[in-house]
């Protein structure tokens, strides 16, 4: 094989070239920091000006919400960067709040706000909605709490355990067809606080786009609360739609709860402290009789609704308007009765 | 790390370069520098995933050791037993790692079987790694190489720009560069020369690449689940055409700038392919360093051109059919592969042809000729990316039926896939890789980077020269400015095509 001669290699006329060189370096340099310089200043202003975080979508000019669940091409959730890394003010409501209930999507849908703020007015007890959309194990949640220190009296936990059980290691995404590792949980805060400010430019650049080609570039999709963990899930026309289809139930599933499970659940209780409360939206597969066991190896109650009459939007579990008024009606009701709620709020009384 | 990351770009690169030009006044001894590069090319690659530095670092562990020991024994048998029990040994690796599955489905597919697919995490970059290094073996066994250097081995294979994503090197144009005492100082000139490279090889992959993938990406999407129109099948073909170009020979440029500031120069990979007049001129300069390594590593010892017309027909369709296969582990590309291998079948049938008929010959040297050979060339190239592109057999049949439907659809109308300005993006995106001068003859002047391979014919409307003026200058941070702020909103939804090969 026929090879160039090293020496030739990087060779070039420098001799003529070097004092354009130089200047050439410095004009990079010099336009490169005023360029940086500009859009910092401005982006900055503009970016923090009157959002949650950087170039946040309001809900129609309600800075109390912000843009979570989006994307034209690729279907993105902002919560898990604002969470996971502590951006916005998300983190600090949940530090705020009486009682954070958790779960994945089917709790997203599965508690009316209405009903809970009138719970709210009528208590006094703030509620948060932490749940995570497309996030099925609790091991997420576990860390947001170990790592901002989110220390609520009175937690109420979905102890699902279709595909994977809330107690679980699991840091699994679920987003239609396709699983990943959630990717907040792999880069640094730095990184989340980029990320979650470019996905809010994608999301403004699309809409752009949108509106170029086709007139529409309205800024769709769902919204979250930054001070109850509320996700607008009433954009989805099914959700207040009256002829959505019951529940049919599989009873048919033999399920039990694993010592695996209690040992991840009993640490996960010891690791958030407070008092616990265990629930479960009902949905096709899912499964009281493990849940019933669980609480009562970990030693702590449980509300189950009657699983009669409950409407999805889409045959599984996420349940719509009329089903979530039934179920939060229920659990508050219940919630308020339990021994957990009462030694939460026990000083209070006092 | 990607290249457009910009922990890449703003920590990666600077502690990288500063080190590297810096440590040689600690030590004063070559092969800091050498060390220092390929510690920091593995940390390049374990970013990815930290479970492929252990595959790769065995790799390159192995088949040192075996360099070492074929280079000491004497010609004869054993030799040839060390050779070919290395080479297998990284061909098994390479089949274990990246076909196993293609196997299983194809054999599922012929034998009604129902066997999963195994849980195998491909490493990145295998097929570039495994091949560098076949290369050395065998040049080690013929004797055409005498650098010995663990160091230097190292480097050769896990050098950061372009240990993913090639182009791939030849170790008797890049080992004698590490070390070297006229590369070892910064100079100004490669870093400005360097960065310029790297801001024109960003701005086509954010800008143009990922331009056209906004257009291609649906159409074949379509593809995979119904009919498609006349339109949407044309302009989805040909903007993956541009996408591909756009995005791999921007990659390439990357890192050859990259590589032209540490002052070790990259062979180029692309020559303005676009502007082939034949598929036997498209091989020379399409992903230069592949053509390169298949012509000299597979095609030679095949037996080439020398047992005759016939054979030598064979050897060319057999060896683009594992390059297809090198591609990916699909039909597809092995399709795709073939129907290249045809193609050059019939271009030397077509130029042996050509001196026979003295009107034929004369025809062919006109520029009417030159035209028609460019847009058949064109031609043959879009109809072999649809397989490439396509994800299934039934999609690229369901692109190409749709193709050629002409006389089933009317030409005015547009559908909600594309429309009068994919066209325009289209148009544009041809005239790009037909009018201006890339990177090669932009600096020309500089020996930026390893002629390979020496083109015939430079031409382009606008000649244009790099110099290092003012307009030039703004002109970079032009490109870098845009290509980061794109590829920023893009965020990680659009990685490099190539990093799947």
């Amino acid at each position: 094989m026929k090879l160039r001669p090293v020496e030739e290699i990087g060779t070039g006329p420098t001799a003529k070239m070097a004092s354009g060189i130089y200047r050439y370096l410095v004009v990079i340099a010099v336009s490169s920091t005023l360029l940086v310089s500009t859009c910092l200043v401005w982006g900055l202003s503009w970016g923090l000006k009157g959002h949650d975080h950087f170039a946040s979508y309001p809900l129609n000019g309600d800075i109390a919400f912000y843009r979570d669940f989006s994307g034209r091409t690729v279907p993105e959730i902002q919560d898990q960067e604002l969470f996971y890394h502590n951006v916005g003010g998300s983190v600090t409501a949940a530090k705020a709040a009486d009682i954070v209930v958790l779960g994945p999507s089917f709790v997203s849908y599965a508690l009316d706000k209405a009903v809970l703020r009138q719970f709210e007015t009528a208590s006094g007890r703030h509620i948060y909605n932490m749940s995570f959309i497309g996030i099925r194990g609790g091991e997420f949640s576990r860390r947001i709490i170990a790592r901002w220190k989110i220390r609520a009296p009175l937690w109420v936990i979905n102890a699902d355990d279709q595909f994977i059980h809330f107690f679980s290691r699991s840091l699994d995404l679920t987003l239609g067809p396709t699983t990943t590792r959630i990717p907040a949980t792999r880069h640094w805060r730095m990184a989340g606080y980029i990320s979650a400010a470019v996905r809010n430019l994608r999301w403004r650049a699309e809409d752009y786009i949108s509106y170029y080609r086709t007139g529409d570039g309205s800024a769709y999709g769902i919204y979250r609360s930054i001070a109850t963990g509320d996700a607008t899930v009433e954009v989805n026309p099914r959700y207040t739609a009256d002829d959505n289809k019951e529940i049919s139930f599989d009873r048919g599933r033999d399920c039990h709860v694993t010592p695996e499970t209690i040992g991840i659940a009993r640490q996960y209780l010891e690791d958030i402290g407070g008092q616990v409360v265990l629930t479960l939206v009902p949905h096709s597969q899912y499964c009281p009789a493990q849940a019933y066991e669980l609480a009562k190896a970990l030693g702590i109650e449980i509300i189950v609704p009657p699983d009669r009459g409950y409407t999805t939007i889409d045959g599984g579990g996420h349940l719509d308007q009329k089903s979530a008024k039934r179920f939060t009606s229920f659990l508050i009701s219940e919630l308020i009765k339990t021994d957990a709620y009462r030694r939460a709020f026990r000083k209070e009384a006092q | 790390m990607l290249f457009t990351q910009f922990e890449f770009i703003f920590v990666f690169v600077p502690i990288t370069l500063i080190g590297y030009f810096n440590i040689s006044k600690i030590f004063p001894h070559p092969a800091a520098q050498v060390v220092w590069l390929a510690a920091a090319s593995l940390v390049f690659y374990g970013y990815w995933d930290i479970r492929f530095v252990p595959i790769i670092a065995i790799s390159i562990v192995v088949n040192y050791l075996y360099a070492q020991k074929i280079s000491a024994s004497p010609p004869g048998s054993k030799r040839k037993v060390l050779l070919i029990t290395i080479i297998s040994a990284n061909l098994l690796a390479l089949a274990v790692f990246k076909y196993m599955n293609f196997g299983i489905s194809t054999y599922n597919a012929l034998t009604g079987s129902t066997i999963r697919d195994l849980r195998i995490v491909l490493p990145l970059g295998i097929s570039f790694f495994t091949f560098t290094q076949i290369a050395y073996l065998v040049d080690v066994y013929g004797g055409y190489t005498s650098e010995r250097s663990f160091s230097k081995y190292v480097l050769f294979v896990t050098y950061f720009p372009h240990l993913i994503a090639g182009p791939i090197l030849h170790h008797g144009e890049m080992m004698p560069q590490f070390g070297a005492e006229r590369n070892r100082r910064f100079s100004a000139e490669r870093f400005a020369i360097g960065i310029t490279i790297f801001a024109i090889g960003l701005f086509k992959k954010a800008i143009l690449a990922d331009g056209f993938a906004l257009i291609a990406g649906p159409v074949f999407a379509r593809a995979t689940t119904g009919d498609l129109a006349f339109h949407d099948a044309w302009y989805g073909a040909l903007a993956y055409s541009l996408q591909i170009y756009f995005d791999f020979s921007g990659y390439s440029d990357m890192a050859i700038g990259l590589s032209t500031i540490f002052r070790i120069s990259l062979p180029f990979n692309f020559d303005a392919p676009y502007k082939s007049q034949s598929i036997i001129e498209f091989w020379r300069r399409w992903h230069i360093s592949l053509s390169r390594f298949l012509r000299d590593y597979l095609y030679i010892p095949f037996g080439g051109n020398r047992r005759g017309e016939l054979m030598r027909n064979v050897n060319l369709a057999a060896t683009m059919l594992l390059g297809g296969l090198w591609h990916g582990a699909g039909w597809t590309f092995v399709i795709w592969g073939g129907l290249h291998g045809l193609f050059l079948a019939i271009n030397h049938t077509w130029s042996r042809l050509i001196p026979r008929f003295p009107r034929l010959a004369r025809f062919s040297t006109t520029r009417t000729y030159a035209i028609l050979a460019l847009l058949l060339t064109q031609f043959c190239v879009v109809i072999a990316w649809v397989f490439f592109r396509a994800t299934t057999f039934d999609a690229s049949m369901r692109m190409l039926s749709a193709m050629f439907r002409i006389g089933t659809r009317n030409l005015s109308q547009y559908t909600s896939l594309v429309d009068h300005s994919t066209f325009a993006a289209i148009g544009i995106g041809y005239l790009i890789c037909l009018l201006l001068p890339n990177v090669n003859g932009l600096f020309r002047d500089f020996s930026v980077g390893l002629d390979v391979y020496k083109n015939p014919r430079i031409w382009s409307l606008v000649s244009l020269q790099w110099e290092p003026r003012t307009v030039w200058a703004l002109a970079s941070v032009g490109m870098l400015a845009i290509g980061l702020f794109v590829t920023l909103i893009s965020g990680d939804l659009s990685p490099f095509l190539y990093f799947q090969f």
